[in-house]
């Protein structure tokens, strides 16, 4: 099977280089059949990567440790469960997964494109080949997944202890996709500019695109932040790790780009700040594929035996330059159709949040590449941690909370101040009595009071708007109130699934601040029968039973939990020992509710019995578990297809005139 | 067996991608020419969410009277323009405004009530359903 997917890969190769000449091509010289040629052969690469990608999968299951790559990431003993992980595992299955993830998503996005970008559609097609030809050469050239070693070994090394958990088989492929995916709003972007559509004409598919891609990225940081928490055994979630960032930055350039796209959806503004955005969120998705393969700053998440660095890096200078060389080229072209009306109006908030995204993202990359620059001044390499992201991007963050409060209560183009201070009472009564009922309870952070304040404002500005949309609704239409309700966000698909999404990242902010303020950690070593209380939870460690696998030791302990004197649950924490990889991995035992976590992990087994743990209880992080399906959830609404508008009938040239039909008034 | 398979996968690649050359050299040069006689205007899509959004935004609270029914004018008015745009583009299209011709006599067959009515700003005929005067952006409304 692997020579099959050799063969594909270079199938593939061949048909993404054709697909890129002969759409640009077949575009200037006016051939229709040459364009529908290329179009075909992108079609084709979705059947050819699945012909390679499954060659990879059962040469997995069969145990070819001929293949390199197989013996690199399995062995006899790995369940059959982990081969989906394993495909991804390493650099060269990763590279084959992005490619794949890139030929489905291109063939579906000129597949779905509308009428409107059907004109500039071969370049588009052109900017999606000229990547998925970067990334098939360096595949198959590079990187192959399908070479062979010069023996047969009897096993495999096997696959990495800390990718066998749940949330590897969704966080890394999500992660990729998502990167990759950025490819498709900006390949429209660039498609329109080239073909000289310099107007809002990309704006729709651009916007959808960006979302899938935003939301990939979402779901992909928020496994990520999960298995971190669950599997790392130091109990936090997110480390400011340089490929953490990585991903994180072109998630920040994404969330300006879906705001700022819907201004120039609404208003036809912002037409170069868009393209600039979306610039910058592709150049930010290549830099996070540079950091992952072979990226100069060490990373516990990178690939660290990768010598495509670079390649990436070349392919990123280019990535960056030539869409901004393209800019400027239409750059007169490039004028919006409208001006900004008012600085109390919708758009100007959605600008002030885009200035702030990108300051966040402009200091995560300070952050992120300071090492470099402190060794390449001082001759020191000098790393910035939590403290420094804390204390820069913090209030930026609560700044993003105070508008994401603000700018979607205040109308598009103006509002009036009667107006504003009308609709920004409720969240203001809501945060200011949030605030002093949490003063009651003796919380003193200033942060955590201005944190938890704005959060119940944009979740009491998302209700009123829901609670004032529905009653409304219900009145002039009386029907009963959940069907109105169910109705109004039908109605208003982008809107409403932007509030659920909305209110998913207040619960984001819910975790990040409870366990930032208010966690609290107990590091201990316990003996069987020993006791060690934990605010008021009293933790008595039983023991801890051997178990030797195959491939590993368990260590699985057993831990009652008490409270006020009756026992909660038995939780069971675990240690696995890997040999051939010397390498201990702890799966944690969580008691989650609503209100706090009880983390325990064993962090070390003494040859006495005992055990070393860490203790933690973390507030709120619940809520940032349950903001992945609210997200999911929210960004479906948002992006469900609108039932198509009728378009009003043409009478008569000059004599009869139709216009905007009098209901939608 | 592989290579057989990847050569056959490689053939119907090929067979794929020369298919529109083929296809357009056997086609036939007698194909029917369809004549398309729709005003379609896409640029509309986004006036007519703008006018939505502002209804919504009305009824919520959030915009005054007085800035809606300005911001309903200069929305009516955009859509105008972009309809007489169409308008004097296709103007020119014998097709087209044969269409046209025949709109308007079945127009007239059905008499003159819910048919076109004259503006009372420029005189252009509009169609009944709307409010506005799509060539002016003077009100209809009265009329309704």
């Amino acid at each position: 099977m692997a020579d099959l997917g050799a063969i594909s890969l270079w199938i593939a190769l061949a048909l993404a280089a054709y697909a890129a000449i002969g759409s640009v091509v077949g575009k200037t010289r006016d051939s229709a059949v040459l364009v529908d040629s290329s179009r075909n052969a992108v079609y084709l690469l979705v059947l050819v990567l699945l012909v390679a990608t499954l060659s990879l999968i059962v040469s997995f299951i069969n145990h070819d440790f001929e293949v390199a790559y197989v013996a690199a990431h399995s062995e006899l003993a790995m369940p059959d469960r982990f081969t989906w992980v394993a495909y991804y595992a390493g650099n060269e299955g990763s590279l084959l997964f992005i490619s794949f993830s890139l030929a489905v998503m291109s063939a579906l996005a000129l597949w779905l494109a509308p009428v409107k970008v059907r004109d500039t559609l071969p370049y588009t097609a052109a900017v999606l080949m000229v990547v998925m030809t970067f990334f098939l050469a360096v595949t198959s050239i590079m990187a192959n997944p399908f070479d062979k070693l010069p023996f047969t070994p009897l096993d495999g090394d096997g696959i990495n202890p800390l990718l066998t958990h749940f949330g590897m088989f969704v966080h890394p492929p999500m992660l990729m996709a998502g990167l990759i995916a950025t490819s498709i709003p900006f390949a429209f972007a660039m498609g329109s500019l080239i073909g000289g559509k310099t107007g809002d004409e990309w704006v729709d598919t651009g916007r959808v695109w960006g979302i899938i891609s935003w939301a990939m990225l979402a779901i992909g940081l928020l496994l990520g932040s999960w298995w971190a928490y669950t599997i790392l055994g130091w109990g936090g979630f997110w480390f400011w790790d340089p490929v953490e960032n990585a991903a994180f930055m072109p998630w920040l350039g994404l969330t300006a780009f879906v705001h700022s796209i819907m201004v120039q959806k609404r208003r036809g503004m912002f037409r170069m700040w868009n393209i600039v955005l979306i610039n910058v969120s592709f150049g930010l998705a290549l830099y996070g594929m540079f950091m992952n393969r072979g990226g100069s700053v060490p990373s516990v998440h990178s690939f660290g035996s990768s010598s495509l660095g670079w390649v990436f890096l070349l392919f990123l200078c280019i990535g960056i330059l030539v869409p901004f060389i393209i800019f400027f080229w239409r750059y007169p072209l490039l004028k919006s159709a409208q001006n900004l009306d008012s600085m109390l109006s919708r758009e100007a908030a959605f600008l002030v949040n885009n200035l702030l995204l990108l300051a966040i993202a402009g200091v995560t990359m300070w952050g992120t590449v300071y090492p470099l620059i402190s060794k390449l001044f001082t001759g020191v390499e000098l790393t910035v941690a939590r403290p420094f992201y804390d204390q820069v991007n913090g209030p930026l963050m609560l700044g993003l909370i105070f508008l994401m409060g603000v700018g979607p209560l205040l109308p598009w183009r103006r509002a009036t101040p009667a107006s504003a201070r009308r609709a920004l009472m409720p969240p203001g009564i809501a945060a200011a009595a949030t605030v002093l009922v949490l003063l009651a309870l003796g919380v003193r952070q200033e942060y955590a009071l201005i944190a938890f304040g704005l959060a119940a404002a944009v979740t009491a500005g998302i209700f009123v708007e829901w609670y004032r949309g529905t009653r409304s609704r219900q009145r002039s239409s009386g029907e009963i109130y959940p069907l109105a309700f169910l109705r109004l966000i039908a109605a208003n698909r982008p809107r409403y699934g932007g509030y659920i999404v909305h209110l998913s990242i207040v619960m984001v902010a819910l975790g990040v601040v409870g366990t930032t303020f208010f966690s609290t950690q107990k590091d201990v070593v316990l003996a069987p029968g020993d006791t060690v209380v934990v605010d008021d939870y009293e933790i008595r460690y039983i023991g801890t039973t051997e178990i030797p696998r195959s491939n590993r030791t368990d260590f699985i302990s057993s831990v009652e939990v008490y409270r006020d004197g009756n026992l909660l649950e038995i939780i069971k924490p675990n240690r696995s020992f890997y040999p051939s990889f010397n390498m201990a991995s702890t799966r944690a035992a969580i008691r989650s509710t609503p209100v706090e976590d009880l983390f325990i992990v064993p962090s070390e087994n003494l040859d006495n019995g005992s055990v070393g743990f860490r203790i933690l209880i973390n507030p709120l992080i619940w809520w940032m578990w349950v903001a992945g399906p609210v997200l999911v959830l929210g960004t479906v609404v948002a992006l469900w297809p609108q039932r198509v508008r009728q378009t009003a009938t043409a009478k008569a040239p000059g004599r009869v005139s139709a216009g905007p039909r009098a209901s939608t008034a | 067996m592989t290579l057989v398979i990847g050569a056959a996968l490689a053939l119907f690649c090929l067979a794929i991608v020369t298919y529109p050359f083929l296809k357009s050299r056997f086609a036939s040069a007698a194909s029917p020419r369809t004549i398309s006689t729709s005003v379609a205007a896409p640029e509309l899509g986004p006036v007519y969410d703008a006018i939505t959004t502002l209804h919504l935004e009305y009824q919520l609270g959030k915009v005054p009277q007085n800035l809606y029914k300005e911001q309903l004018a200069s929305y009516r008015l955009q859509a105008a323009s972009v309809l007489r745009q169409r308008f004097q583009e296709r103007a020119g299209e014998p097709e087209w405004m044969l269409e046209q011709e025949v709109l308007v006599t079945r127009a007239a067959l059905r008499g003159t009530e819910g048919g076109p009515r004259a503006c009372p700003n420029c005189r252009s005929l509009v169609a009944p359903e709307l409010l506005g005067c799509p060539e002016c952006g003077a009100s209809m409304e009265s009329r309704v």
